[in-house]
């Protein structure tokens, strides 16, 4: 697991960069830091295993509204995220 | 049926029942009185430990945007200032109850605040936080139907699943008001700043609203975007018809968007939440 943004102080100073390895003991710095939360990199993955997972859940979303204009627009401008950061992998 | 005023009657009095920390009543009275500074509310909040906790986790959740580095709820206070405050102590106030309401409300409320702080970016808007927050509260009438209405309201979430309808339409034909309606009288009563009240009020008809047709806007396709994304539940899966006026008035183009879509996944998904 690792950084896909750095992690900064209060002062807006990186102290972890972005592409880090998240290791326990990173992991326990940053806690002891009061660091909540960080950004790591393909968690898309833990939320749609599958691109095909993904898809579907648009095509509900617009199976209401597909055929307007801007939700038309919308969903295509969806589906090319969706195959965007998909495929970059 | 009950009128619509009944409804309105039960929902202000919400405040009257337990829904909500006793400390978090104090703090809404607090920020509403003009003799007490910035710093003494945030005093006040430091001191009770589970409530400045919830808060400084909100506000260094990447849903803020600003991971890890706000130590202190005065910090906090000067970034996001009172009005946004009063928003989001609610929002995080409300977080049990939501997820009692309704299994994934509360991740479509975080979700939307993401989406709706990311818009307001990209769409030049100043007040950041305040669309944030707005998002983060735009559904804050489901909880209160929820709570005054659990059979009425169960029956509005059953049959949107059964019949694949919007939540919304089915509130107004069996209840008579909707979400967005009894969000904003709960907002109202509970002095919200009157941007915020609107934005509540006309997230599904952004084009009714007066002085806040920006931040109407905003949260209306933070929605539309949320869903799209998968993330938590509100009652349906469907994208709502956007809004034309609205959408002109936001003027983003389509690398906007696409843009918006990255750094929103980033936002729900790019993050180990809590440690
Ligand atoms: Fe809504
Ligand atoms: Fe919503």
């Amino acid at each position: 697991m690792k950084l896909a943004r750095p992690v900064e102080n209060e002062s807006g100073i990186a102290l972890y960069g972005a592409g880090m390895e998240l290791t326990p003991a990173i992991i326990e710095r940053l806690k002891a830091m009061g660091t909540e939360a960080v950004f790591i990199e393909g968690a898309i993955e833990y939320r749609f295993p599958k691109k095909a997972d993904y898809l579907a859940v648009v095509e509900t979303a617009f199976s209401k509204t597909g055929g307007k204009a801007i939700n038309a627009n919308l969903r295509k401008i969806m589906k090319a995220h969706v195959e965007a950061i998909y495929g970059s992998r | 049926m009950k009128t619509a005023a009944e409804i309105r009657d039960e929902i202000e009095s919400l405040s009257a029942i337990p829904t909500l920390p006793t400390v978090l009543t104090d703090v809404l009275k607090l920020i509403d009185r003009e003799d007490v500074s910035v710093n003494q509310i945030g005093d006040f909040i430091s001191e009770d430990q589970a409530l400045s906790a919830r808060v400084l986790k909100m506000v260094n959740s990447p849903i803020y945007g600003f991971p890890g580095r706000i130590s202190s709820i005065n910090q906090a206070l000067m970034l996001i200032g009172l009005g946004v405050l009063k928003g989001m102590l609610t929002g995080v106030a409300i977080f049990d109850v939501m997820q009692k309401t309704m299994v994934g409300l509360w991740e479509h409320s975080i979700g939307a605040a993401a989406a709706a702080r990311i818009i307001a970016q990209k769409a030049g808007i100043k007040e950041v936080e305040e669309a944030s927050v707005a998002g983060l509260i735009h559904d804050l009438g489901k909880v209160a139907l929820g709570v005054c209405y659990p059979a009425e309201f169960g029956q509005c979430v059953e049959r949107a699943r059964a019949e694949q309808k919007y939540i919304f339409d089915l509130e107004r034909d069996i209840m008579g008001v909707s979400h967005a309606e009894a969000g904003s009288w709960l907002a109202r009563k509970w002095n919200f700043p009157r941007q915020l009240v609107e934005a509540v009020a006309y997230h599904h008809k952004p084009r009714l609203a007066k002085e806040a047709k920006k931040l109407a806007a905003t949260v209306h396709l933070a929605d539309a975007l949320i869903k799209m994304t998968g993330f938590g539940f509100g009652g349906d899966p469907f994208v709502h018809p956007v809004d034309e006026e609205a959408w002109a008035l936001l003027g983003l183009s389509d690398d906007d968007v696409k843009d918006i879509l990255l750094e929103l996944e980033d936002s729900i998904s790019g993050t180990v939440l809590s440690f």
